[in-house]
């Protein structure tokens, strides 16, 4: 009996340590460690085209924006982070009703323009979060400025952390040896539903494509994107999609039937 | 002889000379000078003395007049919401920022198709088809300008004014043809003799209210009795 259980508990112990590294391995998320005074600056650029329409009147507006965002870790505790995200720099030109109106925050914009006006208001205003060590929104202190309407007619992409939702410049997947290309999963709420499948994997860097749908409130959207994102950090270092956005826009009180088609390209990387 | 000559060339040059005389400053009825601006004439003025200066009246506000009723204005009805999607042009992909360090390439995201739009659209915010018009309040009184500066002096402007013109020329009355009217010669009907008529004769007292003897006329071919 003694030789039996000394036996059996030999046997038992690489078993143990099977499991134990395989149940890791399907929980396993890139561990970020955030590090106090950690940079991260991400550049967006967006072509947006969008059609307004109510009876026999049409509004076309068409946009470039390019967005600079810096993601700086204030405090670091139990692995997760304080986070202050500022806007550095926009350029934007935005084209509608035979005009076209173009601005720089280098510049001093224009007090006649209210887009110029507008956009200067969001440079150099922190939104304040605490996000823990995959990147997910814990608390949001405060937001980014601008609203989402204003942010929707000059064509710039608006950063709402909402918590339970990851920061855009990160993605929590489960990132792992084992993954192979064509390895898909889906992450569901109660308005957006998105597909990942895993394009190719390297070393360094995963690239994975998805398609999301997203059905809430007066406008539906559709997105095709491509990510390739560092191994390591979990930091989303390239970001290309293709997206098409329906439904309705109340503007001065009138609601108008729309439509919005965007690519947009990005990058993130850590300074 | 020679001295009733004289004289009558003596009267005869004196009429000519008093008529010259009087052509030269026309003060006929047609010279008629433009009446004086108020405040001009100063009061008391006479050849050789100044009058007092004329004292210039400050404007004073008059009643505001009543702003006239105005009917609501009303808006035209907005269209419906339309349940068709509008078609927009597809953005080219635009290329990323530079990246400090190399990267793989990735594939294009390829442009999904256009997604239904929501169930339900929301109701326009703005309620009524009228607008509000507030009625703009009386301005204040500006500030009472320079009062202009006049001396009473100066060159009257003079023009003729013609008072009855057309006095020495009558107006020409041609003969108008019988035809014209209304000098159409009427034409005259002949008078409708009555052949029974009851010729009322009074009675003997001269009164002719009382049934008088009626003298009936005798009818043309009447067959005797």
């Amino acid at each position: 009996m003694k030789v039996i259980n000394h036996n059996i508990k030999n046997h038992l112990l690489p078993f143990f340590i099977l499991f134990i590294y395989t149940a890791n391995a399907q929980t396993l998320h890139p561990d970020t460690k955030f590090k106090k005074g950690d940079e991260f600056q991400r550049q967006i650029v967006i072509k947006s085209n969008c059609v307004l329409q109510r009876g026999g009147q049409t509004l076309n507006i068409s946009t470039f924006s390019a967005v600079t965002k810096l993601y700086k870790v204030n405090e670091t505790a139990n692995k997760g982070a304080s986070i202050n995200v500022t806007i550095n720099k926009i350029i934007d030109t935005v084209n509608a009703l035979g005009h076209k109106v173009v601005y720089n925050s280098d510049n001093k914009p224009d007090p006649s323009s209210d887009i110029q006006m507008t956009l200067s208001q969001m440079i150099g205003k922190p939104a304040v979060i605490a996000v823990d060590e995959t990147g997910k929104v814990l608390t949001a202190q405060k937001q980014l400025p601008g609203s989402d309407t204003q942010l929707w007619f000059v064509g710039i992409q608006p950063e709402y952390f909402a918590p339970g939702n990851n920061v855009e410049f990160m993605l929590d997947f489960p990132a792992n040896s084992f993954l192979k290309k064509g390895y898909t999963w889906a992450d569901n709420s109660a308005s957006t539903s998105t597909t990942y499948t895993i394009n190719s994997v390297t070393g360094r860097t995963t690239t994975i494509t998805y398609t999301s749908t997203d059905l809430q409130g007066n406008l539906n959207s559709k997105t095709n994107g491509v990510l390739l994102i560092d191994n390591d950090s979990g930091v989303i270092l390239k970001r290309s999609t293709q997206s098409v956005t329906t439904g309705y826009v109340v503007v001065k009180g009138v609601v108008y039937t729309a439509i919005r088609r965007t690519a947009t390209s990005e990058i993130c990387y850590k300074k | 002889m020679k001295k009733i000559l004289i004289l009558l060339m003596l009267v005869s040059l004196a009429g000519i000379t008093g008529r010259t005389y009087a052509q030269t400053g026309d003060r006929s009825d047609w010279n008629v000078p433009p009446p004086l601006p108020p405040g001009t004439v100063p009061k008391g003025a006479v050849p050789g003395k100044a009058g007092k200066a004329a004292t210039v009246v400050p404007v004073v506000d008059v009643p505001q007049p009543a702003m006239p009723k105005l009917g609501e204005v009303e808006l035209a009805a907005l269209s419906p919401v339309s349940l068709i999607i509008p078609v927009a042009a597809v953005p080219y992909q635009p290329a990323f920022p530079s990246l400090p360090f190399e990267t793989p390439e990735i594939p294009v995201p390829a442009v999904p198709e256009t997604i239904d739009l929501p169930k339900q659209a929301p109701a326009d915010e703005i309620t009524g088809a009228t607008t509000d018009f507030p009625e703009p309040q009386a301005p204040e009184m500006p500030a009472t300008p320079n009062a202009p500066l006049t001396t009473g002096k100066g060159p009257v402007e003079t023009f003729k004014v013609p008072l009855t013109p057309g006095l020495l020329q009558q107006p020409v009355v041609n003969d108008l043809p019988g035809t014209s009217f209304p000098f159409t010669e009427w034409s005259v009907l002949p008078i409708v003799s009555n052949i029974h008529f009851v010729l009322v004769l009074p009675d003997e007292k001269g009164d002719i209210r009382s049934k008088p003897k009626a003298l009936k006329r005798k009818q043309k071919n009447a067959k005797p009795k």
